[in-house]
């Protein structure tokens, strides 16, 4: 993994100094709040309910043991305990004080780890594929991509004060785990007829108010080109996209009232003036960075084959483990395995110290010191030996991470919500424990087979709800708390925005509602292998519509 | 008079009396300064740009950041070799990218910010992961000399 | 049916600009605790806790200074807003199982909680 040079280290120090004294200007009262609020966001500073809460970038979503150890030694020491990993690949502490940041970031500094740039109207943490690097199915690893990227992005003069915030996912693969279509800019490496590596280049996907999929903006973008290309995405961003409106403020209003073919041709007339300047990305550069993404070296274990089938024998837990969290990888001894931080009632992505040492120790222990956060708010060992399988298993169990429902209905992608949110208007972990709960039966979930089910607090869809099989969207009605649910979402390759089923539901009758939903599923399907999202593309909303509101409602 | 910051300091104002673009396109005479707006559109502008010793960019607010694009293209596309000048609402630590995105000098109202600047701190930063629009910034002699990164 | 704003009660609550802890305005001081609030009992009286707040304690050490609308019950002050409920008695979320008891502390009592 990319690992800080000395460049890194003072560029990030320099960044901590200047913060520090930010926090001593206003502690002061030489900074009033106003002229702070902009300088503490563009160090993922924000004021929430409660208390400040710090969001700190895990590029990509790559962790060393040593960094996650760090993680939860910030737990411990300057919050309570625990810590939430969100759906950018990026971890929030809910109870941080101000006074004590500087320390955070200097502790964050010297593993080589930062909050820049987790908030604000800039270009955000850089996500990319959790399976990459171990997946059989990409064509060269993303993050390589991806560090350069962040770190061109990085305190960037022009694009430091765009119209709203903006995201950028990577993937390398035909199956995106990255959701890049409902990104800013979304970018899938593929190799031309020549054999070359460039991108296929997304533009003005995105939730919120306004939820859209992204446009295919260029078919090919050379490697040499990325930074040359996105400079001119950026400047044309950076120049038109709205700041009457905040909701209208993102890359995907602008190419939608644009239109694909202008913003194309503004693309394509700004980068024609600086393609060939020293934006060029040079291919020894791309090869160095490459060069920290090396594969570890991953000794033949043949004596996996046996250990597992030794092991199904006699545990049908693990074996129902082992099918649905773990994934093959490019060696055929070894697995990527997901770590579930959805046990049945847990507030998801949500882990404690104790959890966090435990992913590391077992990271070191078994995984080549490599680390991933997922997108959909679960933790990923890439590189295991199927041989160490069933004592990793055995160390998971007894620290309550070895839940078997990756992909599940219980595999719940939920924002904070107004348990700890400022712009947060209905709850959406007690939902999401309440649903959980409600299919806690394993055996039940796997007969239900794969469903992505999303809940967001807030129409901000931090919870991405949009792209959810099933989505959740909590709003306040008349002083309560309300859920609108929406079905036929989809984060993948085919990306969709669910459409709304119809009138929404207290937090009461939703658990309900949602069974509902799913028995609708399970009668209809003609066969287990006809996927919850399969189903609902096939047959629309009407016989939900007719399950939930009843014959004679649906007519009316 | 306002007080001009330059990568020099404090320089009292010398430039020519400047009008709106507006006013300029409609009477270019032998007006050599001209105050752009965030929303400016530079193509009228270009045939007059030999002619202009000075262009204002006025940042209404801090959070605006349109007047650093306009810069990138007025030096990057146009060849604008005169004097620019970012004027309004600007906070400490902006300061940086306004001379690393090809302004010359800024004319500062926001009053913490100046009397930062009178303070005399030093910037925040000698290294950085773009280029510099006019080319000043040098090869980085610490760590890897990537060709985005650069040193003051 | 919207209660009139001007009629409610009110407490006047921030965020202590060091550690952005919710507190509110006994009148004197701010307190962790909402029941040691000075309830003011329209909006003028309300106004009135706001500008003696401005000179009494060292707003300029506090965020988001801001008048909230609340009733007296028999369990103490209770917010009319949901979110100004979970602002005062902490998340609705419990952290006392597992893993989580270990270095989880709180300022939340069950008895807070079983409010919602």
């Amino acid at each position: 993994m990319y690992r800080y040079d000395e460049f890194d280290h003072a560029f990030v120090g320099a960044r901590v100094a200047e913060f520090s004294d930010q926090v001593k200007r206003r502690v002061s009262g030489e900074l009033t709040e106003d002229q702070f609020k902009p300088l503490r966001l563009m160090n993922g500073v924000y004021l929430q309910l409660h208390a400040y809460m710090l969001r700190i970038a895990i590029p990509y979503g790559t962790l060393s043991a040593k960094q996650m150890r760090r993680l939860a030694h910030i737990a411990r020491v300057y919050d309570r305990g625990y810590g939430h990993f969100t759906t950018r690949q990026n971890i929030q502490f809910n109870w941080p004080a101000l006074s004590d940041t500087p320390a955070i970031l200097q502790e964050l500094a010297e593993v080589e780890m930062h909050a820049i740039q987790t908030s604000g109207n800039c270009i955000r943490n850089v996500t990319a594929d959790h399976f990459a690097g171990a997946t059989v199915d990409e064509i060269a690893d993303p993050r390589p991509y991806a560090e350069i990227l962040r770190q061109w992005s990085s305190i960037h003069p022009e694009f430091s004060y765009l119209p709203r915030k903006f995201k950028i996912a990577v993937t390398a693969s035909e199956a995106d785990r990255a959701a890049i279509q409902v990104h800013d800019i979304g970018l899938k490496l593929v190799r031309n007829a020549q054999g070359e590596i460039g991108f296929e280049y997304y533009v003005g996907g995105g939730q919120g108010r306004t939820p859209m999929v992204a446009k295919l903006v260029s078919p090919f973008v050379a490697e040499r080109d990325l930074l040359s290309f996105t400079t001119a995405v950026m400047r044309v961003y950076n120049l038109y996209g709205r700041r009457d409106n905040k909701y209208k403020a993102r890359v995907k209003i602008l190419v939608h009232e644009l239109g694909p073919e202008k913003f194309r041709e503004e693309v394509e007339a700004e980068w024609a003036v600086i393609r060939d300047s020293e934006l060029v990305l040079p291919a020894k550069d791309v090869a160095a960075i490459q060069a920290y993404f090396a594969p570890p070296v991953l000794r033949d274990r043949p004596d996996g084959l046996i250990a597992l089938a030794d092991a199904f024998k006699h545990d049908a837990a693990f074996k129902a483990w082992v099918r649905q969290n773990c994934n093959e990888h490019t060696h055929p001894d070894y697995a990527i395995v997901t770590i579930s931080l959805k046990a049945i009632g847990a507030i998801p992505g949500d882990a404690s110290d104790v959890q966090m040492d435990v992913v590391a120790d077992l990271a070191e222990r078994y995984g080549h010191d490599e680390i991933r956060v997922s997108h959909e708010q679960n933790l990923v060992l890439p590189h295991v030996a199927k041989a160490d399988l069933p004592t990793l298993y055995a160390t998971l169990v007894e620290h309550e991470l070895a839940t078997s429902n990756a992909g599940l209905i219980s595999d719940i992608i939920a924002c904070p919500g107004l348990d700890y949110c400022a712009l947060a208007t209905a709850r959406s972990i007690p939902i999401a424990q309440a649903i959980a709960l409600r299919f806690a039966d394993l055996e039940h979930q796997r007969d239900i087979g794969e469903l992505k089910l999303k809940i967001s607090g807030c129409i901000n869809a931090c919870g991405h709800h949009h792209v959810g099989h099933i989505g959740i969207l909590g709003i306040e009605k008349r002083g309560e708390e309300h859920y609108q649910v929406s079905l036929g979402g989809a984060a993948d390759n085919d990306t969709a925005v669910g459409e709304i089923v119809g009138p929404g539901f207290s937090a009461e009758e939703l658990p309900g509602k949602i069974e509902v939903i799913v028995n609708t599923y399970l009668a209809g399907r003609v066969s287990h292998g006809e996927r919850f999202i399969d189903y609902t593309r096939r047959v629309g909303l009407a016989p939900y519509k007719i399950a939930l509101y009843g014959a004679e409602e649906v007519a009316h | 008079m306002p007080e001009i910051y330059t990568t020099n300091g404090f320089l009292s104002d010398t430039a020519p009396e400047a009008v709106s673009l507006a006013d300029f396109l409609a009477a270019p005479g032998n007006i050599s300064a001209v105050v752009l707006e965030p929303d400016s559109r530079l193509e009228a502008l270009e045939p007059y740009l030999g002619q202009l010793a000075v262009i204002s960019v006025r940042f209404p607010k801090y959070a605006d950041g349109r007047g650093y694009s306009l810069a990138a293209r007025l030096r990057m596309h146009y060849h604008y070799q005169g004097r620019l000048r970012a004027v309004g609402d600007v906070l400490t630590d902006q300061i940086q990218h306004f001379f690393r995105q090809g302004f010359d000098e800024l004319e500062v109202t926001n009053p913490p910010t100046l009397a930062r600047l009178k303070s005399g701190t030093a910037p925040p930063y000698d290294l950085f992961m773009q280029a510099d629009v006019l080319g000043k910034e040098t090869t980085p002699a610490r760590g890897n000399a990537y060709s985005w990164r650069r040193s003051a | 049916m919207k209660p009139d704003k001007k009629t409610t009660s009110k407490v006047l609550t921030a965020n202590r600009l060091n550690d952005g802890i919710s507190v509110w305005f006994t009148g004197i001081d701010w307190s962790v605790n909402i029941n040691d609030a000075l309830v003011a009992a329209d909006a003028e009286a309300g106004s009135a806790l706001e500008a003696v707040a401005d000179k009494a304690t060292a707003v300029a050490q506090h965020c988001d200074v801001v008048l909230i609308d609340v009733e007296q019950t028999a369990n103490g002050v209770q917010p009319l807003k949901l979110r100004e409920r979970i602002r005062a008695f902490g998340p609705t979320i419990t952290y006392d199982t597992g893993s989580f008891a270990a270095n989880y502390e709180t300022r939340s009592t069950a008895a807070n909680v079983e409010a919602f």
